[in-house]
């Protein structure tokens, strides 16, 4: 007799299972049962991930977990939170003079150098956030969801450093088609980052 | 009569240099410590840059923390009275800084006793220490803004 699993179609053959379990057609229910929340469950994790995770993107396993915290004195820790603030002020001028150049606003002579130094500040703020030093306005989700940070980040990395290398061509219209993936900034502070205060 | 007025030129730019906090207006000690705090700021940036890299510069290192030494002396005369916010000065010092002097009194001091802190370590040969030192240099720069220094953002 074959039992179709609810999910996926996944069916199995009571008839080929251990003698065991053919003892009883209780103990067959049983693990038809279990064969079916087993299924529904790696589901239901595997569409967690993929939901969790940035659009187009699977966590990998290594960044599911955020790195272990270091034991720091506080003035260290301090500084650490001090230096990723100031990585961001620098993202923020960059993106400031990027935003003028596409607009026209200012010469595009300085397009190239201010799209490497977007993509050096990516490099430079995802290192800085896996010291898991809490703190400033990152809020406490960054490391307790690590596995959506991680991606993110991720992306703003490898985006960013691809608009560096068109931005080195000179091409001022490719760089503007890749300016909403490569400074993913809103999105992201939206989520993980505390509100300024009034 | 030209080796006199030589001299008092000279004399008045070594006293000008020394006492412009005192007799420059608010403009102007504004834009002094705006340029000194940006300069220091560029210094402990290309602190930070090389010490994140694999190989530390530690010439980089020095220079910078020699800069940095020079501007958390200066910067006890760059707050006279009067300097704050006002129209058509721009500046992101708060009003706390001249309402709350001894608490801006104590974080200059805090990072004064830092910097010599972070040129002692910058002047030997281990990098692990200049990133500690450098880190804690970063914090009494973060302790003073949290209080006295209006948010970029």
């Amino acid at each position: 007799m074959r039992q179709p699993c609810l999910v996926q179609g996944l069916e199995m053959d009571i008839e080929r299972m251990s003698p065991f379990v053919r003892v009883s057609r209780p103990g067959a229910v049983f693990l038809v049962a279990t064969a079916v929340f087993v299924c529904a469950a790696g589901q239901a994790i595997h569409a967690e991930a993929l939901q969790s995770a940035a659009p187009g993107a699977v966590a990998t396993a290594n960044a599911l977990q955020s790195p272990a915290p270091k034991a720091l004195d506080p003035a260290e820790a301090e500084g650490i939170i001090f230096e990723r603030q100031q990585i961001m002020k620098q993202l923020d001028e960059d993106t400031n003079t990027m935003g003028s150049i596409v607009a026209g606003e200012i010469p595009p002579a300085k397009m190239a150098e201010t799209a490497h130094s977007i993509a050096k500040g990516a490099r430079e703020a995802y290192e800085a956030f896996k010291q898991n030093v809490p703190g400033g306005r990152a809020k406490p989700e960054v490391w307790s969801n690590w596995a959506d940070y991680s991606t993110r980040m991720e992306s703003f990395v490898k985006n960013s450093e691809a608009m560096s290398k068109v931005a080195d061509t000179g091409n001022v219209s490719a760089v503007t088609s890749m300016l909403g993936e490569a400074l993913p900034c809103k999105e992201c502070h939206t989520v993980y980052r505390v509100p300024k205060k009034p | 009569m030209l080796r006199l007025a030589r001299i008092g030129f000279l004399a008045i730019a070594v006293t000008g240099v020394a006492s412009v906090p005192l007799i420059a207006g608010p403009t102007d000690v504004v834009h002094m410590r705006t340029n000194g705090y940006h300069a220091m700021g560029a210094a402990f940036k290309a602190t930070t840059d090389t010490l994140r890299g694999d190989t530390a510069r530690i010439d980089t290192i020095r220079q910078s923390a020699v800069l940095i030494r020079k501007v958390s002396r200066a910067q006890y005369g760059w707050f006279p009275a009067g300097s704050g916010a006002r129209p058509g000065v721009k500046t992101a010092a708060k009003a706390e800084i001249w309402s709350n002097p001894a608490g801006f009194r104590a974080k200059q001091d805090a990072f004064a006793r830092q910097a010599d802190v972070f040129l002692h370590a910058a002047a030997g040969n281990d990098v692990a220490t200049m990133r500690s030192e450098a880190r804690k240099l970063g914090a009494t720069c973060k302790g003073c803004h949290d209080s006295f220094r209006e948010s970029d953002d």
